[in-house]
């Protein structure tokens, strides 16, 4: 009983509010038509007690709907029915027929209200019913015969009984059904929530195989095992690339896929995706084009390794099922109060999908027309998994296809804005008159050549550009004859065929040739090429003046989109010439930058200093870059902890990122240093706060390469255009790197062959390392190709290797050396040697004027202002004090202000003042 | 330049293959989630609203095109046509109407807005057979004549699975929803005099409950024009569209039976799973 009395209260507690509401108000009418029925039939005092029932029921309904009292409200409910039901047996109603409303009570407590609280009452008025049949208070109210006192209570509890039995069965098969539905859930979470967690297990294995193939590739290997190794290699990307998909779906499953919102420019994402497409498309026969509003602002704030991890998921599929025609990618916005919407459609002219299919296409795991599609890899996750993603930006995604024709997948994700100048820009097209020349009949699939209309039409009016498209050479010629146009756009096909007229009109005006990637045509200096696919960017570029490529790589190389004229930059190599080429690339920045030349100075510095932001490289000697990292993050103090450090390593192979994140690292930037990965670590790890983005595109300096060196020189060992392109196309950086290179080449010829000599392999081997990355930043791509061969060999104990090559190495560095200073001499570079300061130039200064001077060098030092330094140490390499020549000192003390040493430089001036103090 | 042509609000439904057909502009709604705003079938489907409250969205708001945006848009219409006669959505719906007289105010006559009493496909009717008499050369006038004829012939109705998305629009109470949800309850709605009434209710298995719709719609088939009718749904399977194809082969074939899907504003009214037959009786 008491059991049964908990549960009672329990299911009470656990009922379903409306539904009681329901249930109050349904009694309610059945007992007011109760009363009606008894006022037709004159049976006043029956008619009184349904009538107040009815009341009491409405009551008990408004105290469980709008005060919320179910317990109360219940109890008081059931009390009311308990007193109408007895009033039923008591009253008997017209000769005894009321008793008959007890039936319904069992059926309609159980199936109305719960198991236990219909049983609990329909028992309850069953006994006050045999209680009243059978005992002396029989008569008071109405009598029944015997029959009906035998035979009614035993209808009653076998009716109560039957709905007891059959309810209960229909209690257990729910509650049965619950706890299957809660293991299934529970099941599935801790599925996911594992499949989450394996992430890092899965991936560092995976890494590892992919990274290891790639080091045997690189070995001197039989051709038979070269293939199989490349196959390992290759099926371990493909099964890479399963598992990121599974992991990251069970990730968005589990509620553990985080957005994380920064600021970002649209220009590198679009970048990004077009190369990839462009890989993927290897050599198909198939057009790229992309269409994009240049607009849209180029300051958005989203995820933007998951926007570009959906184009890019897109784009796959689309060059996937694609066989012939085009893909085509079109991006533009709508602007609104709280930022814009992007709007990404990617359409092909592939295979299709049929309407059965469309309805499971973005069901995980489901791909679709299995059988035909049997020879395409893939899990069928990408369209799910892109799906959940859009939707958790708050955007939707939607697909249009028709079978056998192609589809339009599309996605629109509301953004905010950082910055709203438009991400391309053309700084002038005054007086310019653009004629097109295109052969739109070359292209097989109509589609392509209405995309290419509609292209030039939406660059027409958004950069409000005059343009006159030809469709025949004839047409061109006569356009061209009437002396109105300033440039030429035509594509590599129309370019070949009228190869010696297109090189005529070059003297006059710009001619640029469209060309895939795949077998390029060599052109002239004075014609400019843009490879596929063309757009709105790459125009913007040709008309801007600005190199501009995408290569493999994805590099824009030519512009800064902000300064960080606050931000403190460590740079850390053991190479100076590393050094220099890093320092020259993160000057337009306008950072404050420092450089030290080995993992124990990096420490010291960062013991005296809080920086911003530290370059690490990886292999130096004594104490390499992942001990120095380490060390740090073993200092106390929680800057150590969070302080970024990025390795900076010439050894980038798959899976290198995830190991020096293991080693403390926060990110890495391989070697040579690629412009756009600089600007994009740059952007992610300086604070915020210190990231002024500039107003204007800096231009760095006209790209024409190689304007008057001699042929003999660029025949040589070392190609000076890949040399400029790493030193981000500055020409005067360039310089100074080659001119250090040359510098300290006797010195470091000199270290390499000591090394050799005393087989002191270790240091070997960090020489030939350092030599590798430094050649290839010159452009000597065939000695730094030497000098890994070389590293590798002694990493591996092939020193035979070293021996039968130690002295090719040399022979060619000497070569390349000799080559760069011809190349300086050429151009005409000269460092500005030290001046030959004679006595009768030299000024005479009071010791505090040169205090004053020092002083101030000192917290130019401390602000890491090097060009302050720079003046002020210039300056006193004019003067003498307490009778001593102050040149030598300060010569020094400038160059290391020039080189970034500006701890040197600070110690320097200090002993200076301790010495001649007297 | 053609001399009167005809346009619309998304509201109408059509595919954007019959408005190429019938070379139709429309303008577009806008509707509002927790997260932004979207144009109604340019970025937003109906699929798209199922899909959003399914996820938890909590909230959805359709919105008319303002004054202004009318405004550009009749002017880039009049860059192409004398006249154009624009068919809005039932004024008793939408505040689209009163927006697109206001605007057309500013064009000296040369745009008439026209209440087509109707949503969704019922409109589209009304378009079709604007655009077969623009191409006849009938006057604005005469146009506007005969549609404003053609108007209480039309049938437009659906039928949803449920109320729920009625009582999110505040259509019915919360009452009926849950005895509608309890007791497998079907409304069935239909256009009287510009606004949206229940007309009957359908008891029991959703896909029957269809299948005596259409039969209860197409009952006179001798009173209904056979020249065209549309099926117009939210979000409904394959299947379901087969049923109903089906039944309308079997009962009324009609010369031409479209299929359109619903746009984002009527489906977040109407809900997931609802689905009208509209034509035109004689």
């Amino acid at each position: 009983m008491g059991k049964l009395l908990r549960n009672v209260y329990k299911e009470t507690k656990e009922m379903n509010t409306k539904a009681l509401v329901l249930g109050c108000v349904l009694l309610s009418v059945f007992a007011a038509i109760m009363c009606v029925v008894n006022l037709a039939t004159s049976c006043m005092e029956l008619a009184a007690v349904t009538g107040s029932m009815a009341v009491w029921f409405l009551v008990n309904a408004v105290l469980l709907g709008y005060f919320k009292k179910r317990v109360l409200a219940f109890t008081l409910m059931m009390a009311g029915a308990y007193v109408m039901m007895m009033y039923f047996v008591v009253g008997g109603g017209v000769d005894g027929f009321s008793i008959i409303w007890l039936l319904i009570v069992p059926p309609a407590a159980m199936y109305c209200l719960s198991l236990y609280y219909g049983l609990f009452f329909s028992v309850i008025l069953g006994v006050s019913m045999v209680v009243y049949m059978w005992t002396p208070l029989h008569g008071l109210g109405y009598t029944y015969t015997e029959t009906y006192q035998m035979r009614f209570p035993l209808v009653y509890f076998l009716v109560t009984v039957l709905c007891g039995v059959t309810q209960y069965r229909v209690y257990e098969y729910h509650q049965k059904q619950d706890v299957l539905i809660k293991n299934l859930e529970y099941a599935s979470q801790e599925k996911n929530n594992f499949l989450a967690n394996m992430s890092h297990e899965i991936r560092t294995p995976m890494n590892a195989i992919v990274g290891m193939c790639e080091l045997i590739l690189r070995e001197n290997i039989s051709d038979d095992v070269r293939e199989n190794c490349f196959n390992i290699q290759s099926s371990s990307r493909s099964l890479l690339s399963i598992i990121n998909d599974i992991l990251d779906f069970s990730k968005i499953e589990a509620g553990k896929a985080e957005l994380i919102e920064e600021p970002f420019n649209i220009a590198s994402t679009i970048n990004d995706v077009i190369n990839m497409a462009m890989t993927r498309k290897g050599d198909k026969d198939i057009e790229i084009i992309v269409r994009v509003d240049p607009t849209i602002p180029k300051g958005l704030i989203g995820d933007e390794v998951r926007i570009r991890q959906v184009i890019v998921n897109l784009l796959t599929n689309a060059v996937k099922f694609t066989q012939k025609g085009c893909v085509i990618i079109k991006i533009t916005q709508s602007t609104h109060d709280y930022g814009i919407n992007l709007n990404v459609s990617v359409e092909d002219t592939g295979i299709g999908i049929s309407e059965e299919n469309l309805e499971k296409l973005f069901n995980s795991f489901s791909q679709v027309d299995t059988k035909k599609n049997r020879s395409e890899e893939g899990t069928g996750l990408g369209l799910a998994i892109s799906k959940k993603l859009i939707a958790q930006m708050g955007g939707f995604m939607n697909v249009s296809s028709t079978y056998g024709e192609g589809s339009v997948f599309k996605f629109v994700i509301p953004l905010r804005v950082a910055d709203a100048a438009p991400f391309i820009e053309i700084e002038t097209m005054e007086n310019t008159n653009i004629a097109v020349y295109l052969d739109m009949k070359k292209y097989t699939h109509p589609k392509i050549a209405s995309s290419y209309r509609k292209l030039i039409q939406e660059i027409i009016n958004k950069f409000a550009v005059k343009v006159t498209v030809f469709s025949t050479f004839e047409g061109l010629q006569a356009g061209m004859d009437s002396g109105q146009y300033t440039h030429c756009f035509t594509a590599k096909e129309e370019y070949i065929k009228n190869i010696e007229w297109f090189g005529t009109m070059a003297s006059k005006y710009q001619i640029v040739v469209i060309q895939d990637r795949f077998n390029v045509i060599e052109l002239p200096d004075n014609i400019k090429k843009v490879y596929k696919p063309f757009y709105a960017l790459s125009f913007a570029a040709v008309m801007n003046n600005e190199k501009y490529t995408i290569g493999v790589s994805g590099q824009k190389s030519s512009t800064v989109r902000f300064t960080a004229p606050e931000a403190k930059v460590l740079i850390v190599d053991d190479h100076a010439v590393n050094l220099k080429v890093a320092a020259g690339l993160m000057k337009p920045y306008n950072m404050k930058i420092i450089t030290v030349s080995s993992g124990q100075a990096a420490i010291e510095a960062l013991r005296t200093q809080d920086y911003d932001i530290v370059f690490m490289d990886h292999m130096m000697p004594e104490m390499d870059g992942v001990e120095a990292t380490q060390y740090i993050r073993n200092m106390v103090g929680d800057y150590y902890q969070k302080v970024p450090i990025i390795a900076l390593t010439a050894n980038a192979v798959s899976g290198a990122r995830e190991m020096f994140l293991e080693s403390g690292f926060d990110d890495f930037l391989a070697k040579p240093i690629e412009i756009s990965f600089l600007d994009r670590i740059l952007r992610t790890w300086l604070p915020q706060k210190y990231q002024i983005t500039t107003s204007s595109i800096v231009k760095l300096e006209e790209t024409k390469v190689v304007e008057k060196a001699s042929k003999e020189v660029l025949s040589g060992p070392v190609d000076y255009e890949m040399g400029l392109t790493y030193a981000g196309d500055d020409r005067e950086t360039f310089y100074g790197v080659l001119h250090i290179y040359v510098r300290n080449s006797k010195e470091y010829r000199a270290s390499l062959i000591k090394r050799y000599e005393e087989e002191d392999w270790a240091n070997y081997v960090t020489e030939v390392h350092a030599l590798k990355s430094s050649s290839l930043s010159m452009g000597a791509k065939e000695l730094s190709e030497l000098a890994k061969k070389l590293e590798f060999a002694g990493k591996a104990g092939e020193y035979d290797v070293i021996r039968q090559n130690q002295e090719a190495v040399i022979a060619l560095y000497d070569e390349v050396v000799q080559n760069i200073t011809a190349y300086l001499e050429e151009n005409g570079y000269k460092e500005e040697e030290p001046e030959e300061i004679t006595s009768d130039e030299l000024k005479t200064i009071t010791w505090e004027s040169f205090e004053e001077k020092v002083k101030c060098i000192v917290e130019a030092c401390e602000n890491f202002d090097g060009d302050e330094v720079a003046a002020l140490a210039g300056e006193l390499c004019y003067c003498r004090v307490n009778e001593e020549a102050l040149t030598a000192r300060f010569a020094e003390i400038k160059q290391c202000a020039e080189e970034f040493e500006y701890e040197q430089a600070l110690q320097l001036s200090q002993k200076a003042v301790e010495e001649l103090r007297r | 330049m053609k001399k009167i042509w005809i346009t619309s609000d998304c509201t109408c439904d059509m595919s954007e293959a019959l408005l190429d057909e019938y070379e139709v502009e429309v303008i577009h709604f806008y509707i509002t989630t927790d997260h932004g705003c979207f144009k109604d079938m340019a970025e937003m489907t109906a699929t798209n609203v199922v899909e959003y409250f399914e996820n938890g969205g909590t909230k959805i708001s359709t919105a008319a095109p303002a004054v202004s945006e009318y405004t550009e848009f009749f002017e880039r219409m009049l860059d192409k046509y004398e006249e154009i006669i624009h068919i809005a959505i039932s004024s008793k719906l939408s505040l689209s109407y009163k927006n697109a007289i206001t605007a057309a105010e500013q064009f000296g006559g040369r745009v008439k807005v026209f209440d087509s009493k109707h949503l969704a496909t019922g409109m589209a009717h009304q378009i079709i057979r604007g655009v077969e008499l623009a191409r006849e050369n009938k006057t604005a006038e005469e146009i506007v004549a005969i549609l404003e004829s053609m108007r209480d012939k039309i049938s437009t109705g659906f039928i949803a699975e449920n109320a729920d998305y009625l009582y999110r629009t505040g259509r019915v109470n919360k009452f009926i929803k849950v005895v509608c949800s309890a007791l497998k309850i079907h409304p069935v709605l239909t256009m009287k005099r510009g606004d949206l009434k229940l007309k009957t209710i359908q008891i029991g298995n959703y896909e029957e409950s269809i299948i005596r719709y259409v039969r209860t719609e197409l009952k006179k088939p001798s009173r209904i024009k056979r020249d065209r009718l549309f099926i117009t749904y939210s979000t409904v399977s394959v299947r379901v569209l087969n049923i109903i194809r089906k039944q309308v082969g079997e009962r009324c074939p009609f010369e031409k039976v479209w299929e359109t899907k619903a746009s984002a504003t009527i489906t977040s009214n109407c809900g997931a799973n609802t689905i009208g037959i509209l034509f035109v009786r004689e």
